[in-house]
């Protein structure tokens, strides 16, 4: 049973879709560090105003030192804002009860050294004073989830980073939170785990939780965030809906399976009629890397044992819920788990002995082909890859034009 | 016919499988046969620690349902299980319940975490009948584990939070040892080094310098693990920023602030247990040995001076035996009853409780205040007094007198004055002070060859009169004073000297004059020392008045009972020494709570070392606290005086120390007051009362300033300033 202190009276009535209802609001945010004698020393967060609604997920980006821990650290109290208003769950960030609601996980692992996996959750879960039933429930469940339930006995200080940060993220998920405060998630962690991050924020973003997440990896921002803010300086640089931000709007790309020889040079030659040659490109669409190590991974532990951590590979079950599937996210979970289901796009992707002969396909074109800049096979909906985004926010940076 | 079904928690080895094991709510099994059930679950160092404290409980319920004669007899025979049975059968019986009643609780966690620990994964748990069913049914596929273990929740959700963080705080000590280091450098320190002191060889003399060694020695180590701890674990949290991620949770930092608290409290309470239990038995066991090392002493001696010794000490009289010799077998006994003596009187007079009366005494100076004595009666002394004053004022300040003898003075004037005016100068008071300080002395002293009076009243003992069994044991305890009168400073600092090594002729009346039952007791006596006499109770008058009368046999020199400030008193017991070690053990935890509240408001605000400096600073300005009274009592740092001025010599610090000795001393006097160790070592009484008192003034007021501040400086810290981020 949860208790009543982490009993939440505004649940998340219709999961999946963000509301309009703002979980957080932050209005003319200002933080100034200040010296011993209270002079001001560097101006951390400037004038910064958004607000996130429930059920979205929502990224924080921006180079190092450009405000988002210190705008996060104020979201929960830890600093207090030299100017403006925070409001979370239409409180103060300061206020107790409204706490309940959230879980954070730090840039950094500040869990006990001291302490084992299992008594870090237990006590954190106290913390929020889940009893004992619930609290064991959840724990071997959140274990399980994050791989680490054949360590649970040793203590956090002997755990590589990436297993600090597995179990940073559980103790943040102990409380079945409504707001997941997720600061550098992927930090340290391999591959499987920031996919099984990545997977999680889905999932708890298909059960109306809402995600902050800020993150330096930009594809990962891409993955699941629905909107974002980009940092500079301690001001917004960009602001809005991520497919609205990165959409390159004069540009198609068509994906489909292999043609014979002539009915593609057949539709090269039509499109050649509009478009100049040396912007039409035509290549063989590459497996990722991220599903490429994931596959190998997978047939690896059917037959080695590891001391580290492993994966149940299932979100864990109380924070599942038991909401139907919108549509929707559907897609997304599907776009992300595509190695594990046979995606489309390795579905349509040539077998070895099928491959286009790429010397043929060159003189058919006459272009070059290039291997490198591939986007992921998994994502149909034409989304850039991380070099592309990093080009992009370097852009974008380094612009004049300031967005809202 | 259905098989009842039961739970099993399944778990799973990559080599050994699958293996089901039951698990309860509250087992029974281990709370009845606690070891046992440790050894048959092969968790040997319980098993070792619980078998201990079981055997330990079941030695001290024999001993003390077995009859002991002696001690119903009043022969106090020191031996060891009679000495040590109060320990064995009142300490160990709480906490053996109440480690029984965890492991109880926990028994189902502790063989889950067992099975975690040797590589086991926990799949959850199934019911069917049999464990064998249970791991054949889960590995079929039959039945699945489910994560919904039984667990025992007794505490109430309010209280979830603060008992999180005092569990984490013992979690840390555990884990960094400090307990079981702690535990050595206290039991090596109040056990193993008292075993190196030197004592005077008297019962008395040991178990004085037993007590306050290892109190003082107690205080000490906690006291200073105290600060330790208390600045560590909250200073740490905070630098090392998990206290940020404990912050992002629903429980204020006041909870956190006063759950660190109870932390580090609980920690020194069970310290303060093992501790005090160690001193309680060392004490009794040392006791134990010098019985037999009297009893030792006593055989080499001749049996002639066996019975000199004896009738010295009272323990025959004069008229015992009549003019035949003692028998060999007396001399024996007699041997016995003085080694018992002598540990008797430790026993009577330290390993007690005793408290105290003092005689009867009007306070002069409030009956003025008061005006219950109004000023003509007293006014013929005005001139007497006046003459006094006016010396005083002649030393202290010798410019007012410049040119004029006293007599010439006129000290209304003066009183009158602007100067004295504004240093608050009251000269109503000034004669009352004067005049009843002098009317105390005068009746303190009894003249050569004459005598003096006290009454004590005692109503509260007098239900035991006329009972001789188990009746208080009283005893008058004064301190006698000689006086020189000599004008001439050289003379009479040499007199004093002198009179050190002198006894005078006294004489004492104990009991009304009238009374058949008085005491005259009539010794030669040293001054400058207290002296302590038995005194029975058919020597209170039937009201329960105690008359004493003190005759000055001394021909040439005037003696002083000076009666104020606990010089003279009757004492009587009033309760055990247990009773009383306990509260003295309380008064020490009152101490370690005021000290955790410094620690814990240092680290509020500041990083560990600094924080640890201050409170080590603290401390010893605490410990200062006398030293600071005699400076403002004196006026000044400089012992010194310029004998040509007749005045102290001042020092420019003065200027500046004063006044902040004089706030200090304000505020730290009144908390320093409660020492434990001085009323334990003299087997003086520690009242409910007064524990009450300590713990309302020392943590009411003194923590409470502390843990107010502490909590509202934690409670508006920026907490991601700290630290690594």
């Amino acid at each position: 049973m949860v208790t009543a202190m982490n009993e939440n009276p505004n649940a998340a009535p219709a999961a999946g879709e963000a509301s309009t209802e703002a979980v957080v609001r932050v209005s003319g945010l200002t933080k100034i560090f200040k010296d011993f004698w209270h002079r001001p020393k560097a101006k951390a967060v400037n004038n910064v105003s958004f607000e996130i609604r429930r059920g979205e997920v929502f990224g924080l980006l921006g180079p190092n030192g450009s405000g988002k821990s210190t705008t996060i650290k104020m979201l929960l109290g830890l600093l207090k804002p030299t100017a403006g208003l925070i409001q979370v769950f239409g409180r103060s960030p300061r206020d107790v009860r409204m706490k309940a609601r959230i879980g954070y996980l730090p840039e950094e692992s500040y869990l006990y050294k001291y302490l084992d996996s299992e008594e870090t959750l237990d006590f954190f879960g106290n913390l929020f004073g889940l009893d004992a039933k619930e609290r064991h429930k959840r724990t071997e469940q959140l274990l399980d989830m994050v791989g680490l339930k054949r360590v649970q006995m040793r203590t956090v200080g002997e755990f590589s980073k990436g297993m600090q940060r597995r179990i940073g993220l559980a103790q943040a998920l102990i409380n079945d939170p409504d707001l997941v405060i997720l600061d550098e998630p992927t930090a340290g962690m391999d591959p499987i785990g920031c996919r099984e991050i990545k997977d999680l924020i889905l999932t708890l973003a298909q059960r109306g939780k809402t995600v902050i997440l800020s993150s330096h990896l930009l594809s990962d921002v891409e993955d699941v965030c629905d909107r974002a803010v980009i940092y500079y300086g301690g001001k917004i640089q960009a602001y809005g809906e991520l497919k609205d931000l990165l959409v390159e709007r004069d540009t198609v790309r068509i994906t489909m399976p292999v043609l014979p020889q002539e009915k593609m040079k057949y539709i090269l030659d039509v499109i050649r009629a509009d478009v100049a040659a040396d912007r039409v490109q035509v290549d063989n669409p590459t497996q990722n890397l991220e599903n490429y190590f994931l596959n190998i991974v997978k047939r690896a532990r059917q037959s080695e044992d590891t001391s580290g951590a492993t994966s149940g590979n299932q979100v864990a079950e109380y924070l599942r819920g038991n909401e139907p599937v919108k549509s929707a996210i559907d897609k997304k979970i599907e776009r992300l788990t595509a190695a594990k289901v046979e995606p489309v796009a390795v579905a349509v992707a040539p077998k070895p002995e099928d491959k286009v002969d790429q010397k043929r396909l060159a003189t058919l074109t006459s272009a070059k082909p290039t291997a490198d800049t591939t986007p992921a096979a998994a994502k149909p909906d034409a989304v850039v890859d991380a070099a592309k985004a990093n080009a992009k926010l370097s852009s974008l940076l380094g612009g004049d034009k300031k967005q809202p | 016919m259905v098989e009842p079904t039961k739970r099993w928690s399944i778990f799973e080895h990559p080599e050994k499988g699958l293996h089901a094991v039951r698990t309860h709510a509250f087992d029974w099994t281990a709370f009845c046969i606690n070891g046992l059930w440790a050894l048959k679950h092969r968790l040997w160092l319980r098993a070792l620690l619980l078998l201990a404290v079981d055997g330990v409980m079941i030695a001290g319920l024999v001993q003390a349902l077995s009859p002991t004669p002696m001690m119903d007899a009043g022969v106090f025979r020191m031996k060891f299980t009679q000495l040590v049975e109060p320990v064995i059968f009142y300490l160990p019986i709480f906490p053996a319940m109440i480690l029984r009643f965890a492991l109880a609780l926990h028994a189902g966690r502790i063989l889950i975490r067992k099975f975690k620990l040797a590589g086991h994964v926990y799949h959850g748990d199934v019911e069917t009948a049999s464990d064998v069913q249970a791991i054949a049914r889960v590995r079929s596929g039959q039945l699945k584990p489910v994560t919904d273990s039984i667990a025992l929740d007794i505490m109430p959700t309010r209280f979830k939070p603060i008992f999180a963080i005092v569990w984490l705080t013992w979690k840390a000590t555990l884990r960094y040892r400090l307990i079981w280091v702690l535990s050595g450098v206290l039991l090596c320190t109040v056990v193993l080094l008292p075993f190196i002191l030197q004592d005077d060889g008297t019962a008395k003399g040991l178990v004085h310098i037993l007590i306050t060694y290892t109190m003082y020695m107690i205080i000490l180590v906690l006291g200073t693990t105290s600060i330790w701890l208390s600045c560590g674990t909250l200073a740490h949290d905070v630098e090392e920023c998990q206290m940020q991620l404990v912050d992002a949770k629903p429980i204020s930092r006041a909870t956190v602030w006063l759950g660190k608290w109870l932390g580090v409290m609980s920690i020194n309470l069970v310290m303060l247990i093992l501790a005090s239990s160690a001193v309680y038995g060392m004490v009794h066991f040392r006791v134990a040995q010098l019985w037999d090392r009297r009893y030792e002493e006593l055989r080499h001696e001749s049996d002639t001076n066996i019975v000199r010794i004896a009738m010295r000490e009272g323990v025959v009289t004069n008229q015992m035996g009549g003019a035949k010799p003692f028998r060999p077998d007396e001399v024996l006994e007699l041997r016995e009853d003085l080694a018992n003596l002598e540990v008797a009187r430790a026993k009577w007079d330290l390993l007690t409780s005793r408290a105290s009366v003092k005689p009867d005494f009007v306070d002069l100076e409030q009956l003025i205040r008061d005006g219950k004595l109004p000023n003509g009666s007293w006014a013929p002394e005005w001139s007497r007094v006046d003459q006094v004053i006016k010396m005083d004022l002649a030393t202290q300040m010798p410019d007012l007198f410049a040119g004029r003898s006293p007599a010439e003075f006129d000290l209304k004037k003066f009183a009158q004055s602007p100067q004295a005016t504004a240093a608050g100068y009251d000269l109503d008071k000034e004669r009352a002070r004067i005049f009843a300080e002098q009317k105390q002395v005068a009746e303190a002293v009894a003249p050569q060859g004459g005598n003096r009076q006290w009454r004590f009243h005692l109503p509260q003992l007098k239900k035991w009169m006329g009972k001789k069994a188990k009746a208080p044991q009283l005893r008058l305890r004064f301190k006698l004073e000689a006086f020189v009168k000599t004008t001439v400073k050289d003379q009479r600092e040499t007199a004093n000297i002198m009179m050190q090594d002198k006894v005078f002729d006294c004489g004492l009346i104990i009991g009304d004059l009238k009374n058949p039952n008085r005491e005259i007791i009539r010794r030669p006596l040293t001054v400058r020392t207290f002296h302590e006499f038995p005194v029975g109770l058919d020597t209170l008058d039937s009201d329960g008045t105690l008359i004493f009368t003190f005759v000055n046999g001394d021909g040439q020199m005037p003696l002083a009972l000076p009666f104020w400030d606990g010089n003279m008193e009757v004492l009587y017991q009033e309760g055990g020494f247990v009773g009383n070690f306990t509260r003295a053990q309380l008064l020490v935890l009152c101490w370690l709570g005021i000290l955790t509240a410094v620690g814990l408001a240092c680290a509020s605000f500041m990083a560990f070392p600094m924080a640890s400096f201050t409170c080590i600073g603290l401390l010893i300005i605490a410990l200062a606290a006398p030293m600071m009274t005699e400076v403002v009592n004196d006026g000044g740092i400089r012992q010194t005086y310029n004998m040509k001025l007749g005045k102290r010599n001042r020092s420019l610090v003065d200027y500046f120390a004063l006044p902040a000795f004089k706030v200090m001393t304000a505020v730290m006097v009144p908390l320093t007051d409660y020492s434990p160790v001085h009323s334990l070592s003299e087997g003086r009484s520690i009242t409910w009362a007064q524990l009450l008192h300590a713990y309302a003034l020392v943590w009411g007021v003194g923590g409470g300033v502390f843990v107010l501040g502490g909590i509202l400086v934690y409670h508006n810290r920026e907490l991601a300033l700290a630290g690594k981020a």
